[in-house]
Parts: structure tokens; sequence; C-alpha cells
């Protein structure tokens, strides 16, 4: 149970790394409004990826 | 494992890049409202034919004049899109020969258009046609399940062809928005809309917008948001952020989205959405209004419009006015005159501001008062 429970702590932990490390790239992101730019529907399609690959990588 | 999790720093650069592109605004992004009639007559909506003189609408020579214009005089090497909005903009007859005209300019080759979906449910055939002229993205407003958005929307029906529509454009590789606009009647419904829109539309991105009380909205209080019910759109938010985001880099993946009703505070903002928010109207957003109005996007009001194209070159407008969008310093009034939050939101969207400077609700105050 006590190993369970670290386990389940661990995880917790390592997801919100991710998220901090995502938020991070987004701020080191050059252009401060990037995604800003393609709210609306104009997102980046599958040939302008780079935004999310950086930012999201895992 | 363990890392540091101040990003002070980080939000320190960030600012300084956001002064940087204050002082630069290179034309980024062109917000087209091709007309302020529509097919329908929604309760909410931020630009009603109501307000204003249809019979002023631009012609569509004036409008391939105007993109025209601006793809001489502008530096466009950092040009990113179009964004059309209405009205509805289907309801031009002449909409499409329009997209034709400007397609045919290199730099315009990153269109998207937020419909309610009713044309193209009824002539889903142009999806076609489209992919031609430009158009990357479709964003497709679903305000509820069934009933709420039809009620919402005043018409019968509208739902399936928002939805039908939504679907469709997916189908034809669209990159697609479904904006939801959060009001007291829809909120409770947003978590099962939410898993309807992932399974059965499988859009890029479910968008959130927090209901304003401006355009028809302002005559109708009883859809406002109280202060428990926007916190609880915003924790949903914030929870499917933290459950999806590791998937973000998949582009079939959908995407969680607090719209930009304002700057959410350090600690909440790239957890929301996934971009830290600054509003950019007049900074690199360049509104063309339907009646050749120079501002930024449609729903901000029209005192703040900066000039005319009719009589106007856009260039000088954009060099030489703009001052309200680009120094905020008018903005720090009342709450914001005392907030440690203003190096970085500015003052907020300018949208909720009046031409007195009052601001409607800011996010970040209602999100952190006291609970009710």
């Amino acid at each position: 149970m006590e190993t369970k429970e670290r386990t389940k702590d661990e995880m917790m932990d390592e997801k919100k790394y991710h998220v901090y490390d995502f938020k991070r790239r987004m701020l080191e992101w050059p252009n401060p409004v990037e995604y800003v730019n393609n709210m609306y529907g104009a997102h980046p399609n599958v040939d302008n990826m780079k935004y999310f690959l950086t930012v999201f990588k895992n | 494992m363990r890392k540091d999790l101040n990003l002070d720093r980080y939000f320190d650069e960030w600012k300084f890049r956001i002064e940087e592109l204050i002082r630069k605004h290179p034309l980024q992004i062109i917000s087209w409202e091709a007309t302020r009639r529509c097919n329908l007559n929604c309760v909410h909506c931020g630009s009603p034919a109501e307000e204003v003189s249809l019979k002023d609408e631009l012609t569509g020579e004036e409008v391939v004049e105007a993109f025209r214009q601006i793809a001489n005089d502008f530096d466009m090497s950092q040009f990113r899109h179009i964004n059309i909005t209405g009205g509805e903009p289907f309801v031009r007859d002449d909409f499409v020969s329009i997209l034709e005209e400007i397609a045919k300019f290199p730099f315009y080759r990153n269109i998207d258009i937020q419909t309610n979906g009713i044309f193209i449910a009824d002539y889903p055939e142009i999806l076609k046609d489209l992919k031609h002229f430009g158009v990357t993205g479709l964003g497709i407003s679903i305000d509820g399940l069934h009933e709420t958005h039809d009620e919402f929307r005043k018409r019968h029906g509208a739902f399936a062809k928002a939805f039908y529509t939504a679907k469709l454009s997916v189908q034809n590789d669209y990159v697609v928005t479904v904006s939801v606009v959060a009001h007291s009647k829809n909120v409770d419904e947003i978590p099962e809309l939410y898993e309807i829109v992932k399974k059965e539309i499988k859009p890029r991105i479910f968008r959130v917008m927090t209901i304003d009380p401006i355009g028809r909205a302002e005559f109708d209080h009883d859809y406002m948001l109280s202060p428990d019910q926007l916190r609880k759109v915003i924790d949903f938010l914030n929870y499917e952020y933290k459950n999806t985001c590791s998937t973000y880099s998949d582009p079939k993946s959908m995407m969680v989205e607090l719209g930009c009703g304002g700057w959410m505070g350090k600690e909440m903002e790239g957890m929301l959405r996934p971009f830290i928010f600054h509003c950019i109207a007049g900074i690199n957003n360049l509104g063309i209004l339907f009646d050749g109005k120079l501002a930024s996007c449609s729903n901000i009001s029209r005192d703040f419009i900066e000039g005319d194209l009719r009589k106007e070159r856009i260039k000088y407008v954009w060099e030489k006015r703009y001052k309200r969008y680009r120094n905020f310093d008018w903005k720090k009034v009342g709450e914001c005159a005392i907030c440690d939050q203003w190096e970085f939101c500015h003052g907020g969207p300018m949208h909720k501001r009046s031409i007195h400077a009052n601001k409607l609700d800011c996010l970040f105050k209602v999100y952190y008062s006291k609970k009710e």
C-alpha cells in the first residue's frame, strides 16, 4: 500500500513538472504572442507544428 | 526529479518581449469583419446588426482593394493570417469571390473564418472551394447542448447544423475550433459538451469564452456568470488542460483553450490554454470593420475606431494612430491602478474597455475573489 501511494505521488509530481516545463517553453518562445496569433480558427495545421512540437515535447 | 518551479525570470523576459512587440507593432494579423448581417439573432452577439447602419457595408471591390493596399504598403515578412468574422460572413453573396481575389496575393494563404455553421451545413460542397482560396481554419460556435444552443441562437435546428458543419470540416482537414460562450444557462453543460465534442467532432481546439455584457448581452444580465460559475469554468479548463497537455504535439489531439477574456495571473497562465495571454488588438492585429473603419477585433467598442480606409491610407493610420492600443496608461484607473498584475496584463483585453476606461469584470480578480 505504501509503495503504491508513493508511485502515485511520483506520477503526480511528474505530471506537474511536465506542465511547468511546457509553461516555461511558452514563456521562452521568441514571439511572445505566437499562439495568441493563432487563436480563433487559424491554429497551425500539420505543416506548421513547430510551436507545438517544441513547447509540448515530453 | 525536483526542479525549480519559479518562473519569475521567464515572465520578466516574456514581458520584455511583449514591450518590444508593442514598440515595433509588426502587422501579423488582419481581422476582417465581413458584414454585420447575420442569418441568426443570438442573445449574446458581440457585434449586433442593430448597432450600425448596414448600408455602409464595404463593397467587394473595396474589400479587395484594401487587401491590395496592405500588400503594397506594409512589410508583410511577418504576416501570419486573416481572421474573418461577422455577423455571419457567408451571408455576403460575394464572399467566396472576395476570397478568390484575396488569395491571389501570396501573403494571404492562411485564412480562418468564424461561422455559425448554418450556411456550410446547407451547402457543404463549399468546403472544397474554400481550400483553394487559402482558408485553413474554421471556428464554429456551439453554445451548449442541443436545446440550450437552439434557445441561445433562437433557431430550432441550429445545433444540428453547427455540429454537422464542425464534423464535416474536421473530415475535410480544416483546423477546427469549436467555440463555446460560457454563460449562466450552459455552464453546467460544458463538461458534457466537451466529452461529446471530443468524441464525435474531434476538433483541434475546444475553446471557451466567458460571456461579457457587450453587444446584445449588455441588455440581458440573466446570462452573466456569477463568480462561482466563472470559477467553475476556469477550474474545468485547468483540470482538462493538465490532463491533456502532454498530447498537444499531436495535431490530431484536442486542446482546451480559455478565450481572450483576460490575463489570469502568473500561476494560472500557461495552464488554461496552450499559450500565455496578452491582448494583441492594435499591436499586431489590424481590424477592418464592415464599413471600412479601422480598429481591431470586431467586438471592441466602436469608440476605439482609429481611422477609415475610405478616406485614409491604412498604413498611415496604423503608424500614426492606435496610441490607445499601444500605450496603456489611460487604462490604469480603478482597481487596475493598484493591481500588482498590471505590468503583465496592461489593463486586459480591449473589448472589455469603454471609452471612459471603465473595465468589465476582470477574470483574475473575480477568480481570486472571496468565494460565496
